[in-house]
Parts: C-alpha cells; structure tokens; sequence
C-alpha cells in the first residue's frame, strides 16, 4: 500500500497528491492526522491510494519534491475501514510504533534536511501479501487452493525469497496454512469464521480495554472522551471512519502491550475497504459500543469496559454476515 | 562439510527434526529474551544467531517476520529489528491471551460438541489428572487442550493460537515448578465446566487458569534474573 503524507503548504505536498490522485482517478482517501502532532517532523495528514493500481509508480515519482513519506496506515479491522485493497492488515501498530519512537528516539542529526523526500518503500515481500490477499478477496483463490509459488514470482517478477516471506506473514495471519511438506492452501471465509473472527478481536480488545481502564491516567481517559465525542459530531462516513481508527490505536497504545497488537496482527483483515460504507448498520453500533466502553473507562469499571468491548465487536460480526451472507462471499459450513 | 555436521548435531540451538531453520531461530530467539541474554531495546545480532544456529540470513529474515508478528520484536525498516520487553506485562498479557482464547475454544466446543467428541474430551482430562511426570502432564495436557481446539473446529481460533508459540521455552511443566499443578486444577474445572455444558464457568476456568500460570511464571522469572546478574 501506497500512502504519501505530506505537510499541508509545503509544496502542496498533500493537496498536491490528493489532486493528482483525483486526476488520474485513483481512488484515495485522505485522513487526518492533525489532532495528534507528536513531533513536527511527523506528518499531518495522510492520503492512501491503493497499492494495486499499476499508477501508483509513477505517482511516486511525480511527487519527489513534496515530503513524502510511505506510511502504512492500518485499519483496525471490523471497526473501521479497512485498507485500501493490498493494504496490510494490522499495520496501525506499527504505525504507531513508529511514531512514538520518531518523536522519541530520534536524534537530531537524523533529521530530514527540508524539501529532500524520504521514500521509504514497502518491502517486496508485504506487496506480495498484499497481493495474494486481494486474489483472495476478489475469489480467484478459493478455499483450498494451492498457491503456486513460482507462478506467483513470476507474475510479480520477484524472487522466491519476498514469496516465501509473503507465505509465512499469511500463513500467521491465517490467511492461508503451510505446511512444510505440502505448501500452502488458502484457507477460504465462512460466516463461522466471521463470527469467530471478530468475537477473538473482541476478546483482545476488551483485554486493552480493561487494562486501560486499570491503568491509564485521568488525562488518557479524558482524551479518549473527547475523541469519541468528535466521533459522534462526524458528519460524513470517511471522518467517522478515520476518528474510530485513531480511537482504538490510542486506546491500544494506552494499553502499552506488544503482545496484544501482535494478536490483533494475526486476526487478518476480511472485509474490503471501507467498513463503514459496505455495513452501515456498522455506525450506530460502533458509536454506541464505544459511548458504553468511554463510560466505563471512566468509572475505572475493568470488567465492564472489558464486556462492552467484547458486545460490541461480536454485533459488527453479526452486521457484517448479514451484510455480506447475500453475496455470496461467504460460504456456510455444511451441518 | 564433516566438521560443520558435528557442531550441528552437538548444538541445541540447530534444527530438529520436523522444523524448519525459521523456526529453529525463532525458538533459539524466544529462548534468548526468556533468559534476559537480550534484552528489552537491544538490537538483533542477525550474524551472530545465523550461525549459532547454523544457518543462513534468508531463515533468520522469516523468523524475524514471524516474531514480530507474535510481538516479541519490533522491525525498523533498515535498522534492524529490536527486542520487546519480556517483562511481568508481558507475560501477563500473554497468558491472559491464552485463558481468553482457549475460554473461547471450550466455548465453542460446548457449542459444536458430539458424543464421541464428549467421550474423547472426558478420557483425556482423565489422562492428565492421572499424569505424573512433566512429561507426562505435558503430553495430557497438549492432547487435551487440542481436542478442544479440534471440536471448537475454528479455522480462525487455529490460526490466532498458531501465532502464539510458547514464552517459556522447553517443557513448561518442567521449567516452572507449581505449573502442573495449577494446570491440573484448572482442566479439571473446565472439563467439569465443559460436561456440564456451561459455557461461562468453562471460560473462567480458563482464565483463572492461566492467571495462575502467569503468577508462576513471573515469579520463577523474578528468581531466576536476580540468581543471574548478567541476564
């Protein structure tokens, strides 16, 4: 996945790259970034262009004088919208991650010199994920399918190595099972799985959210209170979308736990991009699963945060089966 | 290449039969934060594991990818990867993963259970409460815990517990003392739990379980780092 960032005003970075993605008719999104600034050297704001268009290339290259900075924005799974097709679920850990250590550990001497642009480039390897995951999505690889390594290098002129390595992040992310001695299989979406799916983001996101409420300041909680606040007051889906997305990265870094971003990792994106848009009944439960956790939070009630979470991503499981039950996407498991 | 061939084989760190070289740095990695011989923030010595372990860079790369993913490392593109900290967060955290899941997992055993499924579930929580040895109670517990799993019969559940090899490295049962013990106590709740279809004792016992279990862990972790000041 694409995404350039850009400081509003300088060169135009970010206007710049939302006007040329309009003319060339890519889709793309903007989010701002703005409500957080950790340190000036970060980005305001962020526009996100699909990786699997063949334009983004060129794009790049067209842009050299903005501060463009690929940052992969990630989408929290089942609460917001998702990546743009190709994205990398789960990235919004280290996205974060890489922020707070910008603004921590980074010395000065490491600065970037103005008006010189620092690319930094997805690796072969998470573009091969990101790939595959689309061939998924998009139903030409069915449940069961073998995924043909060499085929695969070839398409995308890579070598084994970023195919192997793609394999092995699918294969955690549950995407696909390899197995040494027969490769690896797709292992296909059924309204099971949803459900199942989503009740284990639950669980690790009420786990987040019990510990925050155990341990966070008065002035983390106060902050989540607002961001949700400005969640309601959204006017359109895109804004709403991108405000949940930076409500659950907060509340995850409030969390300050490693290991329960590395689960929310594994538990792969399913649904395309766009949550919101695709299951709209997908809002109001958002909003009002959130308002009950934002209370909780604040009368410190662990186990209740913990609860409200897990209710609340077990109904965006169930909006989503109904939503997609009809297209055919989803496959019922044989009783 | 003789002489490589017999440092492999004397070396507990090379692969074993079944793994591939990936996996046999990602353990040898694990077993290393275990230890406290990396610690939290330090850079990975790629060269240096590659041929402790004996093998090239390409496996070191794909344990490093799998570790992150399972949140013991964090990777800076082209500086390298770094340690997380394994501290008593952590292992709490980690276990308190566990009792949630394998909750879930009893979960939808009860849900999707047969007869012969009940059967099977009832005679090995029977093995475990008569194992006596670590290796014994490792063995019960690894197949009992699985046919849960098995009945549960949730790819993503599969998935999501693949993703979390152990913290403690070798035989569990045998590196933390009361370990046995605690998990005994608890399969043989959940298993109650489970008989009785009651879905919601079946997941606290998993949960009570495993918070135990992190006690012991983070305890044992505590003796074992002050007993060695170098780690």
């Amino acid at each position: 996945m694409v995404q350039a960032q850009g400081r509003e005003g300088e060169h135009g970075g970010v206007r710049g790259a939302v006007q040329d993605a309009h003319d060339q008719g890519l889709p793309h999104r903007r989010v701002d970034l703005r409500a957080q600034p950790i340190d000036d050297r970060l980005p305001l704001a962020v526009v996100v262009i699909p990786v699997s268009h063949s334009a983004t290339e060129p794009f790049e290259r067209r842009h050299p004088d903005a501060r463009l900075k690929i940052v992969y924005i990630l989408a929290l799974e089942g609460q917001q919208a998702l990546p743009p097709s190709g994205g990398q679920p789960g990235r919004l850990g280290y996205c974060m991650r890489m922020a707070k250590t910008s603004a921590e550990d980074r010395p000065a001497a490491r600065a970037e010199r103005p008006g010189r642009p620092r690319l930094r480039r997805e690796s072969s390897a998470d573009q091969v994920a990101g790939h595959v995951r689309q061939l998924i999505m998009d139903g030409e690889l069915r449940k069961g399918d073998r995924l043909r390594q060499d085929e695969i290098a070839d398409e995308l002129g890579v070598s084994r190595i970023p195919v192997r390595e793609a394999i092995i992040a699918l294969d955690r992310e549950g995407w696909v099972s390899f197995e040494a001695n027969r490769g690896a299989f797709v292992t296909g979406l059924e309204v099971d799985d949803i459900r199942d799916h989503y009740e284990l983001r639950g669980l690790v996101f009420g786990l987040a959210a019990k510990r925050v409420a155990e341990s966070a300041t008065d002035e983390e909680l106060a902050d989540l209170a607002a961001r949700y606040a400005a969640m309601r007051k959204a006017a359109d889906v895109g804004t709403f979308s991108s405000l949940n997305e930076r409500f659950l990265g907060r509340l995850l870094r409030i969390s300050d736990s490693p290991r329960l971003r590395a689960a929310l990792l594994v538990t792969p994106s399913i649904i395309p991009e766009r949550f919101f848009d695709v299951v709209p009944a997908g809002r109001p439960i958002q909003e009002k699963g959130i308002g009950q956790l934002v209370r909780h939070l604040k009368a410190r009630r662990g186990d209740d945060a913990d609860q409200a979470m897990r209710a609340t991503l077990r109904k965006q499981g169930e909006a989503v089966v109904a939503a997609f039950g009809e297209s055919g996407l989803l496959v019922n498991r044989p009783s | 290449m003789p002489t490589s061939a017999a440092a492999a084989r004397s070396n507990r760190a090379a692969p074993r039969d079944g793994e591939t070289s990936a996996e046999a740095v990602a353990r040898h990695v694990r077993k290393l934060i275990f230890d406290g011989r990396l610690k939290a923030g330090q850079r990975l010595p790629q060269d240096e594991i590659a041929r402790a372990v004996g093998v090239s860079r390409i496996p070191v790369r794909e344990a490093i990818i799998s570790l992150e993913r399972e949140g013991w490392l964090r990777v800076e593109n082209h500086r390298g990867a770094f340690v997380y900290p394994l501290d008593a967060k952590a292992v709490a955290d980690r276990f308190a993963l566990y009792g949630r899941f394998y909750g879930f997992a009893a979960r939808r055993a009860v849900e999707r259970m047969t007869p012969e499924g009940g059967e099977a579930l009832a005679e090995l929580a029977a093995e475990v409460a008569r194992a006596k040895s670590a290796a014994a109670v490792e063995r019960a517990n690894a197949r009992y815990l699985g046919k849960v799993v098995s009945i549960a019969a949730s790819s993503r559940l599969s998935a999501v517990l693949r993703s979390m090899p152990p913290i403690v490295p070798g035989n569990f049962f045998a590196v933390v003392k009361p370990s046995a013990a605690i998990q005994k106590r608890g399969i043989a709740a959940m298993q109650a739990a489970i008989a009785a279809g009651d879905t919601g004792t079946a997941e606290r016992a998993s949960v009570e379980m495993q918070t135990e279990q992190a006690e012991a862990v983070i305890e044992m972790m505590t003796l074992r780092r002050q007993a060695d000041p170098d780690a």
